[in-house]
């Protein structure tokens, strides 16, 4: 399991499967598909933190899970934004832009 | 998130974990899935391409891991998971299992046990409201002669009301009497007197009527009396209207004016009718009352001893042979000591005792399992070693055997509670009469505390052993094949012998407090009683007062009596007494003058039991004759004022002088006025009267009619009878029953008793003593056995290869059966040094046990290490005779 270059910053990862469940419901194998295509193949959300995230979020009821039947007819689980998880994106999206602000105006600077 | 919410989340995820692991493992393949269908789109083989997706997921197993750590209950579920693998492992040996769980269940059963008799008998707080402040009043004396509670009627009324340490003193006696009126037959009852002050001392107030009041409690009041809640129910049916009813005590016809509550009792359990003690302000006699007080809050014992010592020296004003110097000479103090001491008696050292025992046979127990577990452990080492090798944690792995002994011990735990349990509740059935607040004995939330408690203590003892163990497991070596090794580990080996050494030695302390235990009872039973209890029939008749008003209508009955029991056919001989040898219930003990000698001034008089007795009494006891003759009929008249004495009045009382023709009389003139003096006819053997342990006291005994003024009605109108016979005591007691009620079909026959019973009765505290102890040693030196067997049989086993080489070196048989030998009774002498010098030095703690012998009695502890080396010999020999019959050629292709 060496570790990927493009794997996102620790912390990031929960900000980007809320931004992709908050298109459409999606499957966890559809979100690393997703995540990959948006950024070009930039990120890529390894499986070791991608379904750990999802447990956790669900825990924490921003998102929540539910067995579908997919196009080529396989059960795959499924999740879904809940309200209170579209709040915290909005919330989770302004403190990130804080963040690359922060970190644009040091870089800048020196 | 909310904690209720996470607990729901945590609920969820043990109860549905088996769904869960499923849509886990469903989830993760799927996404395996999807990658291998992706990579097969871009025309990559279907092998190559699932191969290449699993690749890329990662061990699956990992993430999986980490799922199950994201629900927050894998401790849990880690912890059940250990404990059904400990499980398997434990059922695989079944064994080991047997053998360590029984050793569980009898030392944690034991103590169990014993705790929940020493925490009712000796912690339990006794059922009166704050009975902490309870005392009893009593004096000693520095020689001990004179008895403890000599001048307590007299110092407690009167000397001792100007205190500042009490709340309320009273003082109480009990005897017993025959109870008629009401609608049932006459019984036999045990009445206690006492000053109407017992009511405020113990805080509890008739539940039903009222206390007595001052009037009642004098000499020439009204005679009232207060009934149990037991005799109330069964003789009144629990009528409330009994109040102002009238009942005879001993024929004197008394008003009932209260009821007790349900419960209560004092002075004991069967105790059932309370009088009031009428204490005469100007007749100070009786003696031998004892008291009972109430301190005030914050007041301790000493310092009530300190106060009422203060006033001590008053007594001289009232007793004139005592003066102040009397009483320093004598060292007459005040004895202030918690009345919980009185009732629980001289069980407390043995209980404790006892209790220490038990606990040295846990440690035992605690050490056995612990040596199995070690065995165990080192017959894993390669199991272990794999599994390190494989990726198992250590910690884990440690968690596991934790895990196991966790088991072993809630099996253990849980038997030994079902032991207790059996023990405790058979304990009354089997000895009514060991010990004492039997009714508070019982396993209660404090016990399973306690229970809970030495768990928790073998837990950490045995629990211990796998932790030191896992440190040394060394796969690689292990692996390659350490345990083919000729030699044994050193390290754990000398581990074990040490606790083989060490539980040798504890049970030779056990050994050593059971064989003094024993032999105690052994020179108890060799006691010389004085009499020869064997066939000899007892039972009590006793007259009340209203039907047989004088003395010689009492000693008529007695006598006719006496005839009709002679002549039923196997009768030997038949007499009579006020109360039998070793009965506790009652004794008079009075100074004794004799005419013609002067006690030396200062002094205190010298003291003698007063005792009364008929004819054929001494015959029917056995009780020699020493010099000149018994008591005879016609003795008992108002003329002839003939009396016995023992063999010790002589010794102490007459001082060499001509026993026969002597004049002595019991009590003082001060006190009890001028008595005549009666002449001494005959000496007699002297019986333990009191009690087993006790040198006897000296008695002497008086004809039920006996001169003006030397009144012994109140002990002649309730007699025992002595009845020597070649019947069957049921069979006499049904001719007595036929004859008394020929003679007056009013009166019960009570005390219904072989002689020999009572003289058992005496022995019991002592048997409960012996028969525990013994109990706990059996268990302790089997366990020890047992340990060094265990220990021995897996070292031979490990030697194997190396016996095996001997061998075949030339090693003969019976030389590897002595070098095994050897061993065993080297490790058991060790030992058993180890447990004599810790045996002597605890000596102290056994004083109060013994009887006769001394704590280092050369014969006890002869026998313990002769028992204590056969154990170890016997447990040698089964390995040593395993080893002998080893065929060297297998033993080298040993495993």
């Amino acid at each position: 399991m060496g570790e990927s270059s493009n794997e996102p910053l620790r912390g990031t990862i929960d900000l980007l499967v809320l931004r992709t469940l908050s298109l459409a419901p999606m499957h966890g194998w559809g979100i690393t598909q997703r995540i990959q295509q948006v950024t070009d193949g930039v990120l890529e959300v390894n499986q070791g933190s991608l379904y750990p995230a999802l447990q956790r979020l669900e825990q924490k009821e921003w998102i929540d899970s539910e067995w579908r039947v997919t196009d080529n007819n396989r059960r795959a689980k499924y999740y879904r934004l809940t309200p209170l998880g579209r709040k915290a994106l909005g919330a989770e999206t302004q403190s990130w832009r804080r963040l690359v602000v922060a970190v644009e105006q040091l870089l800048r600077t020196t | 998130m909310r904690g209720t919410k996470r607990i729901a989340m945590w609920l969820r995820a043990l109860l549905s974990r088996r769904r869960m692991e499923s849509e886990l493992d469903e989830e993760m393949r799927f996404h395996v899935d999807m990658e291998a269908a992706k990579h097969s789109r871009q025309g990559i083989s279907s092998d190559e391409a699932r191969r290449r997706a699993t690749l890329a997921f990662g061990s699956m197993e990992h993430h999986k891991e980490a799922m199950r750590e994201g629900r927050g209950v894998r401790g849990i579920e880690r912890a059940a998971f250990d404990l059904r693998f400990g499980f398997r492992q434990l059922r695989k040996t079944p064994g080991f299992t047997l053998a360590a769980v029984l050793t569980l269940a009898l030392g944690i059963g034991g103590n169990v046990a014993v705790f929940s008799v020493v925490n009712g008998v000796l912690l339990r707080p006794l059922a009166y409201p704050e009975p902490d402040r309870l005392v009893t009043i009593a004096h000693r004396t520095r020689g001990g002669d004179l008895p403890a509670r000599l001048p307590n009627a007299t110092a407690a009324d009167v000397v001792y009301q100007a205190n500042h340490s009490f709340e309320a003193m009273a003082l109480y006696s009990s005897w017993q009497a025959s109870l008629t009126g009401g609608d049932a037959a006459p019984e036999w009852v045990d009445v206690t007197s006492v000053t109407r002050s017992l009511f405020d001392v113990l805080r509890v107030r008739p539940a039903l009527g009222r206390a007595f009041t001052a009037d009642e409690d004098r000499r020439g009041g009204p005679h009232t009396v207060i009934l149990s809640h037991a005799l109330w129910r069964q003789r009144f049916g629990g009528d409330p209207a009994v109040i102002g009813r009238t009942i005879s005590v001993d024929g004197t016809t008394c008003e009932i004016i209260g009821v007790m509550p349900a419960g209560f009792v004092f002075p004991a359990p069967a105790v059932s009718v309370w009088v009031p003690m009428r204490i005469d302000p100007n007749d100070l006699g009786g003696f031998n009352t004892p008291g009972i007080g109430r301190l005030r809050a914050g007041v301790t014992p000493e310092q009530a001893e300190r106060d009422l010592a203060q006033l001590l020296p008053g007594i001289t004003k009232l007793v004139d042979f005592l003066t102040e110097k009397t009483l320093r000479d004598a060292g007459l103090a005040p004895d202030v000591h918690p009345y919980l001491d009185d009732v629980v008696g001289g069980v407390r050292p043995v209980l404790w005792t006892l209790w220490a025992m038990v606990g040295l046979v846990l440690l035992i127990a605690c050490v056995n399992v612990a040596s199995l577990l070690l065995v165990r452990a080192e017959t894993r080492r390669r199991e272990v070693a794999l599994r390190v090798a494989l990726g198992a944690e250590r910690g884990h792995l440690l968690t596991q055997s934790l895990a196991e002994s966790a088991l072993l011990l809630i099996m253990g735990a849980g038997l030994g509670l079902v032991f207790a349990w059996g023990a405790v509740t058979a304990l009354p059935r089997l000895a009514p009469d060991l010990l004492p607040r039997l009714a508070d004995i019982r396993i209660d939330a404090a016990v399973l505390a306690c229970t809970t408690l030495v768990a928790a203590v073998v837990a950490v003892a045995f629990g211990l052993v796998p932790v030191a163990q896992n440190r040394t497991a060394a796969p690689a070596s292990m692996l390659r094949g350490g345990d083919r090794s000729s030699t044994v580990d050193r390290r754990s080996g000398r581990l074990r012998q040490t606790l083989v050494v060490a539980q040798v030695a504890m049970a030779t302390v056990l050994l050593v407090g059971s064989g003094l235990v024993l032999r105690s009872f052994q020179k108890l039973r060799s006691v010389s009683l004085g009499f020869r209890p064997d066939g000899v029939v007892t039972f009590r008749i006793a007259l009340p007062g209203s039907r047989y008003a004088t003395s010689e209508s009492v000693a008529q009955f007695h006598y006719s009596m006496l005839d009709r029991i002679r002549s039923v056919p196997g009768v030997e001989v038949a007499g009579a007494t006020g109360e039998l040898p070793l009965t506790p219930t009652f004794s008079q003990i009075d100074p004794l003058r004799m005419e013609g000698v002067v006690p030396p001034p200062n002094a205190l008089p010298p003291i003698a039991e007063m005792r009364v007795a008929t004819p054929g009494y001494f015959e029917a006891m056995g009780i020699p004759l020493v010099e000149g003759r018994t008591l005879e009929r016609s003795d008992t008249d108002r003329q002839t004022g003939a009396v016995l004495v023992t063999q010790s009045i002589v010794r102490k009382v007459m001082q060499g002088r001509p026993a026969i023709g002597a004049h002595v009389a019991h009590g003082l003139e001060s006190v009890t006025g001028e008595r005549p003096w009666s002449d001494v006819v005959g000496v007699v053997g002297d019986v333990r009267g009191l009690s087993l342990d006790q040198e006897p006291m000296g008695a002497v005994y008086y004809a039920m009619v006996n001169r003006q003024k030397v009144n012994m009605d109140w002990l002649a109108r309730s007699m025992v009878y002595a009845v020597r016979t070649k019947l069957p005591p049921a069979q006499l007691i049904a001719s007595a029953r036929r004859e008394l009620a020929q003679l007056d079909p009013t009166l019960p026959l009570a005390e219904t008793r072989t002689l020999a019973s009572v003289v058992d009765a005496a022995r019991s505290g002592m048997r409960f003593s012996m028969i525990g102890f013994a109990i706990a040693a059996a268990i302790g030196l089997f366990m020890g056995a047992i340990g060094l067997y265990g220990v021995l049989l897996y070292v031979t086993a490990q030697r194997t290869r190396e016996i095996g080489v001997r061998m075949a070196l030339g090693a003969t048989p019976s030389s590897v059966r002595t070098s095994i030998l050897r061993r065993g009774v080297l490790v058991s002498a060790i030992g058993l040094a180890a447990g004599l010098t810790a045996a002597v030095s605890l000596r102290m703690l056994a004083k109060p046990l013994l009887y006769g012998i001394t704590p280092t009695d050369p014969p006890t502890l002869g026998a313990v290490s002769l028992v204590l080396l056969c154990a170890g010999a016997l447990a040698a020999w089964l390995p040593a005779r395993r080893a002998a019959r080893l065929d060297p050629v297998r033993a080298l292709r040993w495993d």
